[in-house]
């Protein structure tokens, strides 16, 4: 394990230095979490409580398969992001979408 | 963080160093060579990797790396010079100047002074300011030192070998990002 700390360490340097200049870019699944995320504030709402397996349904509609792992993975990268940020309490579902 | 433990990754470190240092010598210095019309381009280069890749193994591995880095530069300058005296003082200047910037980071931030910045467990950096900020105390270090040992009377040369470590660093954490990452998530 010690022996690949450069290794690691080379990757943990690049990926903050990636997210701090905002170039960490989005994987498609996280795309694709992100597309539906969106269209949940289509109606002009601010807030809104963003619930995994309404998300997942929808892309099993749309013919995309996304696991809940994914979808609690795509939201806490795009709140690194600060694409979306959670309102209320640290495990609250309520976001606001800030991109 | 022990050498015994870590074998593979000071190994690595210091092939990545004498690297920096031959594409220097065989690759950047010749071009230089070929577009820079002053007088200077035999004493500084405006595009030094080795101090950005000194700078980046500091922080991935620690000031402890110290040897190496010193070792690397030594080979390095013996090779290209032949100068035993020059490369020997040269070297411990080159790294006194990337060690000392990182020990006093680690000591204002009440860490191990042998500790690595990257890995800073309980208080998150900014990588870039942290990369940037060492590259620049640096720098101002090996070309004040090297302007004091050459007694240089010539202003300008110092401005030189400073805008020189800066560029390359710039130009390391360039590529870093741009070429080194996806490579590395490449092979995640």
């Amino acid at each position: 394990m010690t022996n690949v700390r450069f290794y690691l360490g080379l990757l943990k340097m690049t990926s903050d230095a990636a997210d701090e200049a905002g170039l960490s870019g989005l994987t498609n699944a996280d795309r694709d979490v992100l597309l539906l995320v969106w269209e949940q504030y289509a109606d002009g709402t601010v807030e809104k409580e963003i619930q995994c397996d309404a998300i997942l349904e929808q892309a099993a509609e749309l013919g995309k398969k996304i696991s809940k792992a994914q979808f609690y993975k795509s939201m806490k990268t795009f709140e690194k992001l600060d694409i979306v940020e959670r309102v209320n309490s640290p495990r609250s579902q309520t976001y606001v979408f800030k991109a | 963080m022990k050498f015994s433990e870590n074998t593979a990754s000071f190994l690595i470190a210091f092939l990545v160093i004498f690297i920096g240092f031959q594409i220097q010598t065989f690759v950047i210095y010749p071009v230089e060579s070929l577009l820079r019309p002053d007088e200077y381009v035999n004493y500084a280069s405006l595009v030094f990797i080795p101090h950005g890749i000194k700078i980046m193994v500091v922080m991935l591995i620690g000031p402890i790396i110290w040897p190496l880095i010193y070792l690397a530069q030594l080979l390095s300058g013996y090779i290209y010079s032949g100068d035993l005296i020059n490369s020997l003082f040269s070297s411990g200047v080159g790294t006194f100047a990337v060690v000392i910037p990182a020990i006093m980071l680690n000591a204002s931030l009440k860490r191990s002074i042998w500790a690595a910045p990257v890995f800073y467990r309980d208080i998150n950096i900014s990588i870039i300011w942290t990369y940037i900020s060492l590259s620049v105390m640096a720098s101002f270090f090996n070309s004040l030192l090297h302007a004091m040992y050459f007694g240089i009377d010539d202003l300008i040369l110092p401005y030189l070998y400073f805008s020189g470590d800066v560029i390359g660093s710039i130009l390391v954490f360039a590529i870093l990002l741009g070429v080194v990452r996806p490579i590395l998530l490449k092979i995640k």
